[in-house]
């Protein structure tokens, strides 16, 4: 089954450049048979969003240190991190708090 | 569901029936409400606690756009909106400096990022300063002597917090208190600058302001440069408009971040001035930083959840395949340790709490650093003996500089052979801390294109400096105080 979705990032120092300076991404999930978890979830993003600079993203298999992760405004230390399961209409918001670089 | 291996309860501990919406500290998951109440009411506890902001006293709020500042302006209008007994009783304003120029940002870009904290600042009701940092070429040799302290500031001479508090009730309910002491609907200060958005410095001067940056050998020294020179802006504002508060958004986890920093950096002996509530190294104009209990996500949650506004701007620049500064090395070393470890930046937070300013020292002009205004601390040691004992100094470390006669400072300053022209490189050293001493010389290329020490057979050896050299890459007013000393 499909799943939508939205992800909307917020990032500061720049970071939106990451991503071609676009704030806010509603992407489709394809089918696939794992489970779409956080952590394939932020593969994708590497490999599908991310237009340069991972490092500055990502650490290892999950996401920076100094940066936030909100699934459906709610911190997801709450929700289980990176083992989350992805839910049809869910909303992920990343929030940097690096300074700058 | 399985409960997730890392989750946690879901309920807010506080009130016990909301949903928890994100876990402060090590664990404690707040619901929004109470997370909020928490959020406000720590403000005020910090103003409560170190009662040094007194009724109807002007404050400057100093602001970036950050996450930090923002948040800050916001418990400020929080705080002053509150129903009488609980009010926030300051008169505040705001300033922010535009960085355009150092950020890459292009004109455009600039004048974007200005509107939109216009359209930020105007909002709030509040007076407000836009200032670029094009203009610290201006700023006069002045910034760099401790103004004398006003009369009553800090219920030094004058009435005691609480004594300041009771009698501006007082005299509130004699004036029959209709509406707020604060001005709730005025707009920008009529002396602020055009109410039209402000147009950007001329070219002229922005090249010249990159030319000081660009003359930084080191990303540290640049960044060290960067707020320095903000810094100075920010009081100087604060002076000729009468406030003699700045408020800085410094969160706790900028707080840790800085204190391991500056520590790096030599200003150990500064720590507690460069990072505690209370700055008062510019005498009449007092730095606090009331957001220094907030961690960095507690901020970027309050903002998401209520709606606070903020506008981002690049990072300082840095040069092709420089190395990090030091800032940015100790921010990702903390944050990465903080990761296996949550309570690592609290415990840097607290531990720095510990300090507490030094009791401040005979205020002789000879005694204060240049650029950072804080008490020399470059008395013998490692440093006192290489300039004294060997290199090109010579003479005995512990006679007194010529221009000096302080029988209350027995500083020790080298007594140089050479006699250095005033506007020598050399020549600042001496009026010039340890760790501002580093940053000068990495902001002037006092080494040379190589740089510092080569070892000779583990001996650090003094290569000859660029004693005649261009200093004008310093900003004049550094350069005119210099001379003035």
């Amino acid at each position: 089954s499909k799943l939508s979705v939205v992800h909307c990032f917020y990032f500061r120092g720049g970071a939106e450049l990451l991503f071609d300076g676009v704030k806010k991404h509603q992407v489709t999930l394809p089918c696939q048979p794992e489970p779409w978890d956080i952590r394939n979830l932020l593969k994708w993003i590497k490999q599908n969003l991310l237009k340069e600079r991972p490092e500055l993203f990502m650490q290892g298999e999950s996401v920076r240190p100094g940066i936030l992760v909100l699934i459906n405004e709610a911190d997801w230390e709450l929700m289980g991190e990176l083992d989350y399961k992805l839910q049809d209409q869910d909303n992920v918001v990343f929030i940097s708090t690096l300074h700058g670089g | 569901d399985r409960p997730c291996p890392r989750s946690h309860p879901r309920t807010c501990m506080k009130c016990g029936q909301g949903t928890a919406a994100l876990v402060i500290r090590v664990g404690d998951p707040f619901c929004r409400g109470c997370f909020r109440e928490y959020f406000v009411h720590k403000f005020r506890a910090m103003l409560g606690k170190n009662r040094v902001i007194f009724p109807g006293e002007k404050v400057l709020l100093a602001v970036s756009g950050g996450p930090a500042s923002s948040a800050m302006i916001r418990q400020v209008q929080e705080g002053l909106s509150r129903e009488a007994a609980k009010r926030l009783r300051f008169v505040p304003g705001l300033v922010y400096v535009e960085e355009g120029a150092v950020r890459r940002q292009s004109p455009e870009q600039r004048e974007q990022t200005l509107a939109q904290m216009e359209t930020l600042l105007q909002a709030t009701g509040f007076p407000y300063h836009l200032i670029h940092l094009e203009e610290a070429l201006e700023l006069p040799p002045s910034i760099l002597q401790p103004g004398l302290e006003r009369a009553g500031a800090s219920g030094t001479s004058g009435p005691s917090y609480k004594e300041a508090v009771d009698s501006f009730i007082q005299q509130q309910r004699q004036d029959g208190d209709g509406g707020s002491s604060v001005p709730g609907h005025s707009s920008q200060d009529a002396a602020a600058g055009p109410s039209a958005t402000p147009r950007l410095p001329g070219a002229a001067q922005t090249q010249e302001l990159l030319r000081s940056f660009e003359a930084a050998g080191t990303a540290t020294a640049r960044e060290e440069l960067l707020q320095m020179l903000r810094t100075h802006l920010i009081v100087q504002t604060a002076r000729l408009r009468g406030y003699g508060k700045v408020m800085m958004g410094e969160s706790l986890t900028r707080v840790a971040v800085k204190l391991l920093t500056n520590l790096s950096l030599g200003r150990g002996a500064f720590l507690a001035v460069d990072t505690g509530f209370t700055d008062q190294r510019h005498g009449d104009v007092m730095v606090v930083r009331p957001m220094r209990d907030y961690t960095a996500k507690e901020i970027a949650f309050y903002n998401r959840f209520f709606g606070v506004p903020t506008v981002i701007v690049p990072p300082l620049f840095t040069k092709h395949r420089e190395k990090p500064s030091i800032h940015q090395l100790v921010e990702r070393f903390l944050l990465g340790l903080q990761e296996e470890f949550p309570s690592t930046i609290s415990t840097v937070y607290r531990t720095g709490e510990k300090l507490s300013p030094e009791p401040a020292k005979a205020s002789s002009e000879s005694q204060r650093c240049l650029l950072c205004l804080c008490g020399l601390d470059t008395e013998g040691g490692e440093w006192g003996g290489q300039w004294g004992a060997r290199g090109i100094w010579g003479a005995a470390p512990r006679s007194r500089a010529r221009s000096q006669a302080t029988a209350a400072a027995p500083l020790s300053v080298p007594v140089p052979i050479l006699v250095p022209r005033a506007e020598s490189k050399a020549a600042y050293i001496p009026m010039l801390c340890y760790s501002c001493r580093l940053t000068f010389k990495e902001l002037v290329r006092f080494w040379g294109a190589g740089g510092r020490f080569p070892a000779v057979m583990g001996v650090p050896r003094l290569t000859a400096p660029l004693v005649q050299g261009p200093l004008d890459t310093l900003p004049p007013y550094v350069r005119a105080e210099a001379q003035r000393r």
